[in-house]
Parts: C-alpha cells; structure tokens; sequence
C-alpha cells in the first residue's frame, strides 16, 4: 500500500502539491477531506458499504489523487454506521453532508477555513458520489429524499457504484463475510444480544425499504426529476456472492471485473482509473 | 541520493497547528514564571478549569512540533525555513517544566525525538538522514497523515479510548462494558441506549484503526526509525490501553465462543468454534504487534534513557519480553523484527552502542528468563541484571485491590520465580514490590467480590479467597524460599490487606505523603491477611490491637517512627530510593538475608495461623448486617470514583486526540478524595 500511497507528496522538493493536508471532518464517523490546492469546482464522494471504513475501505485511491484529472477535485471520504444505524437514518445523514458542501454552507465553510482551503472558489458544479455496496443504498435514498426536498444541487449529482446492495443482500454470504472482518466485531455483539440489527432488515432482499427505494426512483425517473438516481457506471466482482446483481431501475448494464469479489472491487489498481475517466 | 527534506505539507502543518502562535504563548507562559504552577502534575494537585487553556496550547504546540518531526523536520534549518523560530522551540522543549510535562504527564513523546534531534544527537540525525532519502519514506509520512487525520475523525473512538484510559464515559466504565459482554442481557441494554451503543461503535473504530496503523507500520519496515515515531505518536494507547484493549477484545471472542457453543447445542449441530470467528485471532495477532516491541524497537534501542520516563508513564512495558541488547542482533525466536533493519548500521556503530544496562532501574533486561514472567497482565515485571534484583509492579487495569485476577498473576509469580532464579540459576538478590496506579498501593481485599459473597451467605467462598490471599503472604515472608530481601515500594495508599502484604515484606520504603491503615473495623470485619500476626509480633499485642481498633490511617513518618516503615523517600524519589537502598545493601546482602531468616524464626508466622485468622475473618463476615453491608458497598463505590473521569466541557468528543489529553490533567486528585471519603465513613462507623 505504501509504496502506492503518495496522495500529496510525490515531488519532495520544489513539486507542486496538488492537494492539502489531509483534514478530519466533523461529518459521520471518521470523515476524513482532503481539498485541492487549485479547487476546480468538483467535489468526490467515497462513501463505504456495510461494515466498511471511510478511508480503509478504498485504500487504494491515492493514485486517484495524483492523476492530472483529479488535480482540481476535493475529495471526501464519508464515514458512518454502517452495523448500527438503519439506513434510513445514514441517508438523512449524508444528505445533511452533501447539502452543507454543495450549498456551501457555514459549517462546510468553517470546515475549509479550519483545514486552510479557503482559497479559490467552491461552487461545485460536479458532484462524483463513489458508493460502495450499502453505500449505493443510502446514497440513493439520500438522493431521493433531496429530490423530495427540493434541493438545487442534486442535479449535479453523479453516481459510480461498486457492488451496490440495492436489489438485496445474500444473509448468510453477508454473515460469512463479516466473520472475517475486524471492521465488523460489533455485529457480533447484535449477536450476542439477539438483536437483529436493523441494517439487516434493510438489505434483505425484498425488503420493505428496498421496494420503496426502487419503486420511489422508477417513480422520480418516470417523472423527469431523477436524473441524478440512474447511476452512470455500475460495476461488480465476479465473485460477489454477496449482493444480488439484477439492474436497478434505469441504471445502464453494469460492468463485472473478473476474479474479483464484493469488496475487492474498490482497491483493486483500476478502480482508481475508474473513478477519474469520470472526472 | 538526493537531498533529505522535510514532507512538503511541513509548511501546512505549522499552520494547521498554529505553531507559531502558540509558541508564543507557551513562551509568555514560561516568562511569566507561573509555568511551574501551570503545569504541575495532575497526580500531585487538582487542576482547575481556568488553567485548561494554557495546558491545552502547550498540548497543542507538543503534538505539531511532534508530527513535524516526523515530517522530517529534524534541524534548527527545517524550523527557520518553515518561518518557525529554532531557538523559540528549544526553549520550549528544553524547559525543564515542559520537559518534566512531556516526559512524564503527556502522553506523546514526539517532543523528546525532536529535542534530542535539534540538540544533535549524531547516531539518531545520522539514521534520519538515511531514512529520509529512501524512497518510501516520503510516502509512509502521507500515508501516517492520513492516518492521523482518520484518527482525529473517529469521535465516539475518543470516548473509548478515555474508557481504556480508565474514565467514566457518560455513565459507564470499562467494567461495566467487561460485564455487558458477558451478557445477552446487558448487551441488549447497551443496544438499545444510543449513548452505549456509541461506545461500542468506538471499540470497534479502535480495532479498526488498530488494523489500519498495523498496516501500515508493517509495510515501513525499511524505514525503522520513522516506523518508530509514528508507533509512538499512537503508542500510549498501546502501552496501558492497549493491555486493557487486548482483555476486551478476549472476553468479547470468550463470550461469543460460549454462545455459538450454547446455540449449537440447541440446535444439536457440531460447530467448530475457531471457523466461525477468524477475526478474533487476526485482532489478537495485530493487538500483540501493537502492543509488543516489534514496532518502536530501532527508537528504543537508540533511546532507552530518554523515552524511559516517558514508557513509564504511559505504562509501556515493552521493553520486559525481550531479550535484545540493541537492534534486534540478539532478538527472541519468533520475533518479526526485520532483517534490514540492520542493513544501515555499521558494525562500528554495532558495537559501540550496546544497551546501557543498568542505566535505568527498571527497564534493563536479561536472557534466559521466560517471557511469561514478563507479561503477566497485572504485575509488571522487569529484571535488573547488574543488581540481581527483580522489580515488580501491581498494574491492576480498574481497581487497585487484590482481585482474584491480581491473584492469580502474583500466584504465578511466586511460582515462576524459584524456578528460574536462585544460586543455581538467574541469581536474584532483592526483589522490589510497589505499584504503578497513581497515589495507591493497593486497597487490599476486592471489597465488591467480598459483599458479593457475604450477601450470599458464602462462607465458603470467602474462605478460599482469604486463603489464597495468606498463601500469597506466606510465600512472601519466606522470601519465596530463596536467600533474597523483598522490598515494599509505597508511593500512596496502602489499606488493608495492601498494607498487609506489605508486612509480609522484609522492608519497606514509603515516599512522604503515604498512608497506611486497615479500614476493616469500620464496618465490623476484621483483617484478614496476618494483620494481627505479624503486627503483634512486630509492635507488641496491644499497640497492634489499637492500630487495628482504631479505623485510622497512619501517615509514612508515624510507620516509620513505629519501625514498620524501614525508611523514608521524598515524594516522587521512591523509587530512586529503592535503587539506592539496593545498591547499598548489595555488600551486606548475605548478612541481611541471615538476620531476615533469623527473625521469622525467632518469631514465626505460620499458615496454619494465617488460616485459622481467614476462618475467624469469614465467621465475622457472614454475620454483617445490612448497614455493615452498606457501609463497605460505600467504601467499594468510592474506590470505584476513583477512575472517574471528570468532563471537560470545553473538550468536545470531536476534540483531537491531543486535546483529549487533558483528561488526565482534568483528572481531579482522586486518592484525596478517597482518603476523605474513608475518614467521612470511619466517623460515620465510630458515631454507630
């Protein structure tokens, strides 16, 4: 990882840097930014899946970062609850946070100013959400409600999805995953509890929270106001036995990169050039 | 090779930190001489909120010129460059108070590296250059400020840490947490309140990021010094925390294992209990990484005197399972430490800087002694080569008291070592026993365990507790059987049955300020652990038995003028005096060891004696009655208090780490309030 790991400094002497010190944000659970040095009006969205990590679980992004199509972005990584809180709420969450930063709100603004990126302008124009797995889930029904609301910015909203859960989750597969991942020891304390977590729920296939999703973005698409739900890529492992792979209402046939599974599709070395021939 | 420079984010960095501004109030702050008051420790007086401020800018300046450091900022040139006074940061980090702060109340050593590298400590700047012009290290140092970024993000991960730390956290402490993992019950209550529910999502952010640091420190092998400065930015919380850490993680893998056990018994199905839970042994194997010395070696190799205080403080023992003179040439089998660490090191520069043994009391290591002496969970131990002696510290991770896990360890102890000391083997002339909780020897028999039995009528159960205590004393006073003196260290409060294992001990030293008492006859107990044995064949029937009646606490100078004490340190010397009580007696050791044997003969203490008074004891106890029961629930729940952690408003919980510190400046004098507490309950049992 390290050897590949050059976010901002890969000239030692005399480069220029093309991004700032990384800043922690008081969004979410571990939301970490990193603002461009020369903003060009783009704002990209990591945002992770069930039992993922804001930053951990694209830890192959920083090559994203040195590409010249990326020089002007800022780039967000978003962190939440992803074992603990319903989906629903994660979603009203992350709209609080895309909301502030495309309105560019006070404390979105207080945010630049703390991590010294005041400089130019942030009026973004592009607005890049990179959602993973449960993340495709509460991005869209965070879209969803901001289309509900009303909110100007959601028309400059893109999507690029890895492995997203909208059509459901295989449980026991789901389980078998987490059993092998520290990041996921607290559903084992739902476990120990005999507590179903909500988020379980959620994503069962079939759900009542799924149906609505699906059924509500057919609905604003039908209606010309849902642009910004049909996602311009989508794509899988080959090996994720973990999601169902059906189409999700408009969005295009999606991609299936081989001998990859669930997770593996967001570090792998071409997610990164993924993400900026979006850019 | 191109020239070694700082990170290019240096520069954003002395912004981010506002270096510059808060240099100047440090500066103000040392000319205004107050500085001494300011920043006095926590542990000796209380510390008020109007004097936060100032603590938080130093805490603040600390933590940017740390992380500078690592950025390659290494030379009074890097400083000038980046517009930041030399001379003012050498001012401030070459403050004896600042030093004094950093070195031993703040958690974070980074200072230390820095002072050390603009002071021009040629083996370490000489290494740092070679460092610094690989061609990784530029990315190791973006890819830990990120890290450090991720780590400042994790706010409920803050509220787990002050748990660790030893704090109440909106109303929970970390036993609870013990107790909540072993219960579907309990666990269901903590999922159902959003507040607890935060404290295990920052449990799990903690393994998380334990996963991620490990990552990271394990691919910046070819860059040892740096993987050491940014080990040791985290490593306070894998020094004590991290222990604590460890024993989560286990219990919550021990409960699990017990509930896939207890469902697939229902169900009738054989489940194997290690497939399903993959994660626990992968957790283990990263907490032990963290937690071991594999990662700060090359730094403590090069520094074992100047971070001592430092690991002591932050209750760092890494340096005890290891056998390793300096980087790694004499290394453990197993150990992952990396061949080309060595590959820089000349063998000029192999041989010259051997590790000073004996430099510091405590953290000299030998070879041939099992590691497991040296890990046991709640007793530190280190071994002192040059002066055959073994110090032993009681570091108990809630309350400092004889908790059957404490017993268990000071049980292997004893049995560990006969076995691998004595004339025929490791010699060992001394053996040091004190303690690392703050202000407190040991509050002596686990009061919630004894109401727990009482209440239930027990007798039995109380029993085989003070049994065991005695059998502990008694291997003591027979000095484990071997020709060795046993030294008492009391740096605070000793009650109970604390002060009595401190009479099993040949001599004791008490720094000033130390008290001592058996608080049993407060609520209609009385000691168990050879109270009235020892002390009336030390002082006479009758002033033991007014000693033991009284419910007073006796001060270190009145021990002494009474001959229990053997002699008197200053405050914070205790363990200096120890030293020197060793090296002083080291000539006159034999005879020393001749006239402890000749005085257990002349006036033995037998276990027949020792148990006939645990039976007496567990008599008494079965018939307390219910305000008796009270009364020690009290004295139970203000040892509890203790560990109170005291809010900082004006810390928020998406404070950074560095502001978090304060928590233990915020740290009210807890033992004060504990020795208030018990004379407010002792009056309450004199006025029945």
């Amino acid at each position: 990882m390290i050897d590949r790991w050059n976010i901002i400094a890969r000239r030692r002497a005399g480069g220029r840097l093309l991004h700032r010190l990384p800043y922690p944000l008081a969004w979410g659970n571990g939301s970490v930014a990193i603002f461009a040095e020369q903003p060009a009006n783009r704002l990209v969205i990591f945002i992770h899946g069930f039992g993922g990590k804001a930053v951990k679980t694209w830890s192959g992004m920083h090559e994203l970062l040195e590409h010249p199509k990326a020089s002007g972005s800022d780039v967000l990584f978003y962190g939440y609850g992803s074992l603990s809180a319903p989906a629903r709420n994660s979603a009203t969450l992350f709209r609080e946070l895309v909301d502030a930063a495309a309105t560019n709100a006070p404390p979105w603004r207080h945010a630049l100013r703390k991590a010294g990126a005041l400089g130019g302008t942030r009026d973004y124009s592009d607005i890049l959400i990179v959602a993973h797995s449960l993340g495709a889930v509460v991005t869209r029904r965070a879209l969803l409600d901001a289309i509900t609301a009303q909110h100007p910015w959601v028309d400059k909203v893109r999507l690029l999805l890895f492995g997203p859960a909208h059509m459901g989750t295989r449980l026991p597969e789901l389980k078998a995953q987490l059993r092998s991942s520290i990041s996921a020891i607290i559903a084992d304390l739902f476990t120990i509890a005999q507590i179903r977590a909500p988020i379980l729920d959620d994503l069962n296939e079939g759900s009542r929270f799924l149906a609505d999703l699906l059924s509500e973005s057919e609905q604003q698409i039908a209606g010309g106001r849902g642009r910004a739900l049909v996602a311009e890529r989508v794509i899988f492992g080959e090996r994720d036995y973990v999601v169902r792979t059906d189409p999700f209402a408009s969005d295009p046939l999606s991609m299936v990169w081989a001998n990859e599974d669930h997770t593996s599709v967001c570090r792998v070395p071409q997610t990164p050039s993924e993400v900026a021939r979006l850019l | 090779m191109s020239e070694p420079r700082p990170h290019p984010l240096a520069p954003q960095i002395v912004e981010r930190y506002a270096v510059q501004q808060r240099l100047g109030r440090v500066l103000g702050l040392i000319d205004s001489k107050e500085i001494k008051v300011q920043l006095r420790s926590h542990l000796e007086k209380p510390i008020f909120s109007s004097e936060i401020p100032a603590r938080e800018n130093l805490d603040e300046l600390l933590a940017g010129l740390a992380v500078l450091h690592i950025s390659g900022v290494d030379s009074a040139d890097d400083l000038e460059e980046l517009g930041v006074s030399a001379d003012a940061v050498l001012g401030v980090v070459r403050n004896q108070h600042v030093k004094r702060y950093y070195e031993k109340h703040y958690p974070f050593a980074g200072p230390i590296l820095l002072r050390e590298s603009l002071e021009g400590n040629q083996r370490y700047c000489a290494q740092l250059i070679r460092e610094q012009v690989h061609p990784t290290w530029t990315s190791s140092v973006s890819a830990f400020l990120l890290l450090d970024a991720v780590f400042k993000a994790l706010g409920p991960m803050q509220d787990f840490l002050s748990l660790l730390d030893g704090f109440e956290v909106k109303g929970v402490r970390l036993e609870h947490l013990y107790s909540a993992v072993g219960s579907k019950l309990l666990m269901r209550r903590w999922l159902r309140s959003g507040k607890r529910t935060q404290i295990l999502v920052g449990m799990q952010d903690f393994f998380s990021f334990s996963e991620q640091l490990d990552t990271l420190l394990a691919q910046s092998a070819e860059t040892p010094l740096l993987r050491g400065q940014v080990w040791l930015h985290f490593g306070y919380w894998y020094g004590g925390g991290g222990e604590r850490m460890r024993s989560v993680a286990s219990r919550i893998a021990e409960s699990l294992k017990e509930l896939v056990a207890e469902d697939a018994e229902e169900a009738k199905v054989a489940v194997a209990r290690a497939d399903l839970q993959p994660h626990y042994e992968k957790l283990r194997v990263i907490l032990e990484r963290l937690t071991g010395p594999t990662y700060p070696q090359a730094l403590f190799s090069t520094f074992p005197d100047e971070l001592g205080r430092w690991m002591r403080s932050a209750q760092v023992a890494l340096m005890q399972d290891q056998r390793v003179s300096h980087y790694g040439n004499t290394r453990r089998e197993g150990d992952a430490i990396e061949q080309n660490e060595m590959a820089s090191v000349s063998p000029e520069e192999e041989m010259t800087a051997q590790w000073p043994v004996g430099s510091n009391p405590v953290d000299s290591i030998t070879s041939g002694l099992p590691k497991r002496l040296f890990s046991l969970p709640e007793l530190e131990a280190s071994y002192q080569a040059d002066s055959r002696a073994l110090w032993t510290f009681m570091r108990p991770p809630l309350r400092p008291c004889l908790t059957t896990s404490m017993l268990d360890d000071f049980g292997t102890l004893q049995e560990m070592i006969p076995r691998h000391f004595g004339p025929q083997a490791v010699p060992l002339d001394f053996l040091v026993l004190g303690s690392r909780t703050s202000g407190v020897f040991s509050f002596g028999a686990d009061l919630d365990l004894s109401q727990r039995l009482i209440r239930a009528r027990d007798r039995d159960g109380l029993i085989a507790y003070g049994s065991r205590c005695v059998e502990i004393l008694h291997r003591f006073m027979d000095a484990l059987d071997l020709p060795m003196v046993t030294v008492g260290l009391v740096q605070g409060q000793a009650l109970g049955g604390g002060f009595e294992i401190l009479l099993s001990l040949d001599f004791i030293i008490a720094e000033r300020g130390s008290t001592f008492g058996l608080p049993e006859m407060m609520f209609g107990m009385i000691p168990s652990m050879g109270a009235h044995a020892i002390l009336s064949r030390k002082l006479g029937t009758a002033v033991a038995e007014r000693m033991i009646l009284s419910n007073q606490t006796y001060s270190a100078e009145a021990m002494y003028e009474a001959g229990i004490v053997s002699q008197l340190a200053d405050p914070g010397e205790g363990m200096a005096a120890a030293a020197a009580f060793i090296e002083k007696s080291a000539r006159r050791h034999a005879g020393l060891v001749a006239a402890r044997r000749t005085m257990r003969t002349a006036a033995p203490v037998t276990l027949e004696e020792l148990r006939t008074n645990v039976s007496n004891w567990a008599d008494a106890a079965v018939q307390l009655s219910e305000r008796d029961l009270k009364l020690m629930t009290r004295l139970a729940a203000a040892q509890a208090r203790m560990f109170r952690y005291v809010e900082d408003p004006t810390v928020s919980a998406k404070s950074s780490p560095r502001q978090r510190q304060p928590n233990h400046d915020t740290k009210l004098e807890v033992t004060n309030l504990y020795s208030f507490e018990l004379a407010k309950l002792a009056k309450l049992a004199r006025s029945r």
